[in-house]
């Protein structure tokens, strides 16, 4: 499967990190850092118009519930060229992937639960990083850049 | 010897040994009272409760981590500077390396003693050996694996060098540029310098990154020894 994009949204919507992957032979168009903001706080709003939206009888919360805890919100978006994926986790950690035409949504959610538990691990575990904050952890991007290689 | 302390019942008024380790005493009385017989329980996992001499002695990689993050954060906030950060990480890696030595030469003992008709060990007083004592097995009993390099620098005399490739305590931890040269092994190393100064082996102990290619978190424990202890070395064994 070919990622071709990365980001990590906070629980308010902030976005936290942004990657592309291979961008020579990407087929994905850079943006400024203000429009990936802009993208990242747009796609956290209609999340939540979306899980608003949602009668909760048809989706009764289940409890010691891990991995995806994106049940009622936006969960895909669907473009000529690429397909979106929204993944959310038990903090309200969002984790979007933006990836080829053709990957199976299994595929991108077991890549997303892959970069969540990097994340548990490079990012939480680092003292130097403050919550909620922009991910600068080298370790990091060098284990999300591995994953998106192996997958 | 574990299955000493497993078994249901307990031993009355035995209290600590050192050979068996502790002992739980239990509401035998109780029982002893009552007429029908009650069935023990085995007890519990307590962490006390466990043999002092068991060959195993793990710690959840996870918990350590973030025990760890803390202590570095919790360092962080109360230092001004680099330096004094290395320095308190050091100075609560000290105080567990003084305690540390006595703790491993006794789970040692028993290891030796049990599996080989030997009687122990003996007490390192070559400064090789002290280092070998560490490179090997202090560095498996702390961190699963025995250290990746042991080497005598060329420049200085008293300066030896122990290298780690993959150091347990900075796997997750990425150090920000404004942290340059910062290693968090610092308390590794206090650690290390807290053993040598209980072993008499008086010397400065300080962690450095020497990043390779493979190894981006190679961690270079520098061991500066004071020239008393390379002097006392040569009196001694005429090297």
């Amino acid at each position: 499967m070919k990622v071709l994009s990365l980001y990590l949204l906070n629980k308010s919507g902030g976005l936290i990190y942004q990657r592309d992957f291979n961008p020579e032979s990407n087929g994905i168009n850079k943006l400024s850092s203000n429009d990936y903001l802009i993208t990242a706080g747009t796609l956290h709003s209609i999340h939540a118009i979306v899980a608003g939206l949602t009668p909760p009888v048809l989706y009764p919360i289940q409890e010691n519930q891990t991995g995806n805890q994106n049940q009622t919100g936006l969960f895909q978006v669907e473009t000529e060229k690429f397909n979106l994926f929204i993944y959310q986790t038990l903090t309200g950690l969002k984790i979007i992937s933006i990836v080829q035409k053709g990957v199976s949504q299994e595929t991108a959610t077991r890549f997303m639960a892959n970069v969540h538990s990097i994340y548990s691990d490079y990012v939480m575990k680092n003292p130097f990083y403050t919550l909620d904050m922009p991910i600068k952890c080298q370790l990091f991007s060098n284990k999300v850049l591995l994953l998106s290689e192996a997958s | 010897m574990s299955r000493i302390l497993s078994s249901a019942k307990p031993i009355q008024g035995i209290g600590y040994d050192p050979l068996i380790g502790p002992q739980r005493v239990e509401e035998v009385e109780a029982s002893a009272n009552n007429s029908t017989s009650v069935d023990h329980v085995t007890p519990p996992n307590f962490n006390y409760d466990r043999n002092l001499h068991r060959m195993k002695h793990d710690v959840s990689l996870s918990s350590f981590s973030f025990l760890f993050c803390e202590l570095v954060s919790w360092s962080r906030e109360r230092a001004n500077g680099i330096q004094e950060l290395e320095k308190r990480l050091n100075g609560l890696g000290y105080t567990i390396g003084l305690k540390y030595l006595e703790l491993l030469g006794l789970r040692e003992n028993y290891i030796t003693n049990t599996t080989t008709s030997k009687n122990g060990l003996n007490r390192d007083i070559k400064i090789i050996q002290m280092l070998e004592f560490i490179h090997t097995t202090f560095w498996k009993a702390l961190f699963g694996k025995t250290a990746d390099n042991l080497e005598r620098s060329q420049d200085n005399v008293c300066n030896y060098m122990i290298t780690d490739n993959d150091p347990l305590a900075n796997r997750y931890i990425s150090v920000p540029s404004e942290f340059q040269n910062f290693n968090c092994s610092a308390f590794v190393a206090g650690i290390i310098e807290g053993m040598l100064d209980s072993a008499y082996f008086q010397a400065d102990v300080s962690a450095h990154t020497v990043e390779t290619k493979e190894n981006p978190n190679r961690t270079v424990f520098l061991i500066q020894f004071d020239e008393a202890v390379i002097k006392r070395e040569q009196i001694r064994f005429g090297s």
